[in-house]
């Protein structure tokens, strides 16, 4: 049992830094393939299968990137944060922490923005599903049920603020188009899930404060209270039904309690 | 014993959802990537659903690290049994293999040496993992590069032992046996010759490619020619065994794997008399009276 560990730590050690000083010695050579070729086909498939989980999690930004930046990327992400998790799915998601860290990547900053976007299509993919809630079931409310309102939010959604135009620079390589060129840009963009597919838009101040209040706190009055920093007394209640109506077609609503 | 018998098979794969979904094609069972289907929710589990109503399906895993010196990942087999309870699949299978070590996952299918204490090691756990999903699982042979020269005894030796003592089931895969006897100089017939017929559940085929001298496991050609002789040779060892065809790159549009696997249907209808080839999708009975596990028991509504 620890001869097997041994092997197991030693054949890691090849799979992670190329030390294969341990692990040959426990390999069968003959006139076929030595011990060190023969490894190298786990070594080759090892870094391959990695790359490939990173190239399809981060297609846009490779294209920004372009080969061979992208490529020194993702050595760089597999030597610093080997896979912690059984399913190839969640190998990429420290890719954000690695982008602000390192360079040329830090002072890009667009580049961490657009890798966020990614990350979080990704994460809305395939996050919980839940039942969502009916313009009806809003129209049954009674004047009580109003002031102690809680709404409960979808999984999928996802809040992104932006200082560059990461956004735009995404969706043209989303259509294989020439990105524009950065500019500064400051916006926060949602994304949610409606009928399985994810969709996106920028958001407006006054819904930015609403959602983020509403979603934080869960309380409709918190969110009117929120809302009467940027709105009139007046504009205030039209607005939040307004939001809140937004929402519910959009399916971002699960719950009303 | 009588095994059960799901016909002919194809792995599912993501590219071919919207054409099983619109022409509902004539195949007897799929068999799913059990780590894909492992989120939380969204598209994938909704198009399994859909699939899943219209076939019978078993799950084949590829992270369970059996062979690993970790302990059992307890995380990962709560999430199996989850997804088992929602596609109710006619069995699970994973690699006989370690796949991580201290915690860090090599997404690759890795040797063990052919050992008596590597043996003791398997049986354990593999009785762990059956206690805990309340059935049998199947495990499967690898394409190996390497053998180690702690090993004991041959690759067939070791893995019928290992099916033996831990009372479970043996998923073949013909195209493997071929490229470990390729790269490992063994004839491939002594090795099908070696497992006991009641211990295998089922058959894989694949494509592979040559590498100076070596073969690695690609997934990404059609099956040859040698592949398809030496599985006319595992049907006459071992009767009737529900096939299927893993491709994984390279992946040609659905009918054109459709036809390839027509071809096994051809070579066992060849091989085997026509009542051999009945389906037979019923329970089987535990051939273990120590253990009473029940296999899941599935009714094609197709
Ligand atoms: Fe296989």
């Amino acid at each position: 049992m620890n001869t097997l560990r041994k092997l197991q730590y030693e054949f890691l050690d090849y799979l992670l830094d190329d030390s294969i000083a341990g692990i040959v010695e426990r390999i069968e050579s003959n006139q076929q393939c030595s011990a060190e070729e023969r490894m190298t086909f786990y070594g080759n498939a090892y870094t391959l299968r990695l790359k490939e989980a990173l190239s399809t999690d981060y297609e846009r930004l490779h294209s920004y990137l372009g080969d061979e930046l992208f490529d020194s990327l993702m050595q760089h992400y597999i030597d610093s944060y080997p896979s912690q998790h059984p399913s190839l799915r969640y190998f990429g998601r420290h890719m954000v922490e690695l982008v602000e860290q390192l360079e040329p990547f830090k002072t890009l900053t667009e580049v961490a923005e657009i890798t966020r976007i990614e990350q979080a299509f990704a994460n809305s993919f395939d996050a919980a599903d839940c039942p969502s809630v009916s313009l009806d079931q809003l129209a049954q409310l009674n004047l009580e049920a109003w002031a102690s309102l809680t709404l409960q939010f979808q999984g999928a959604i996802q809040l992104l603020p932006q200082q560059h135009n990461s956004f735009q620079i995404w969706q043209a390589l989303a259509n294989e188009e020439t990105p524009p060129q950065k500019t500064s840009c400051d916006t926060t963009w949602l994304i949610w899930r409606q009928d399985l597919v994810s969709h996106y838009r920028a958001l407006e101040n006054g819904e930015l404060t609403a959602l983020t209040t509403a979603m934080s706190t869960g309380s409709f009055a918190g969110m009117c209270e929120a809302m009467l920093e940027q709105f009139s007394e007046q504009e205030t209640p039209l607005k939040t039904v307004e939001y809140l109506q937004q929402w519910i077609n959009d399916q971002m609503v699960t719950a009303l309690n | 014993m009588t095994r059960p018998f799901l016909g002919f098979g194809l792995g599912l794969r993501t590219e071919h959802y919207p054409y099983i979904i619109e022409h509902k094609p004539d195949i007897d069972w799929f068999e799913i990537l059990t780590e894909n289907y492992m989120v939380p929710g969204g598209k994938p589990l909704d198009y399994l659903d859909k699939i899943r109503n219209d076939y019978p399906m078993v799950m084949h895993g590829v992270s369970l690290s059996i062979g690993s010196t970790d302990p059992l990942n307890l995380n990962y087999l709560k999430d199996l049994k989850q997804l088992m309870q929602r596609v109710q699949p006619r069995w699970i299978s994973d690699h006989l293999c370690w796949t991580s070590v201290n915690g860090t996952n090599s997404h690759d299918l890795l040797p063990l040496p052919y050992n008596e204490d590597t043996i003791t090691h398997l049986v354990n756990r593999i009785c762990q993992v059956q206690d805990y999903l309340g059935q049998r699982i199947l495990l499967e042979n690898l394409s190996s590069y390497v053998t180690y020269n702690n090993s004991e005894m041959t690759e067939w030796e070791f893995v019928n032992e290992i099916a033996r003592r831990a009372d479970c089931h043996i998923l073949l895969d013909i195209n493997n046996i071929f490229v470990s006897a390729h790269n490992h100089q063994f004839d491939p017939v002594d090795y099908l010759n070696g497992i006991d017929i009641d211990r295998v559940m089922q058959f894989h085929l694949a494509g592979h490619s040559y590498h100076g001298e070596m073969i690695i496991d690609t997934h990404d050609h059609d099956v040859c020619d040698p592949v398809w002789s030496l599985y006319a040779t595992a049907l006459k060892r071992f009767g009737a065994v529900s096939t299927m065809i893993e491709r994984d790159d390279d992946i040609p549009e659905f009918p054109r794997l459709r036809k390839e696997l027509a071809i096994a249907e051809d070579i066992a209808t060849r091989t085997l008399p026509a009542n051999a080839l009945q389906l037979n999708t019923a329970s089987q009975a535990s051939t273990n009276s120590d253990r009473n596990y029940t296999e899941l028991s599935y009714e094609h509504t197709a």
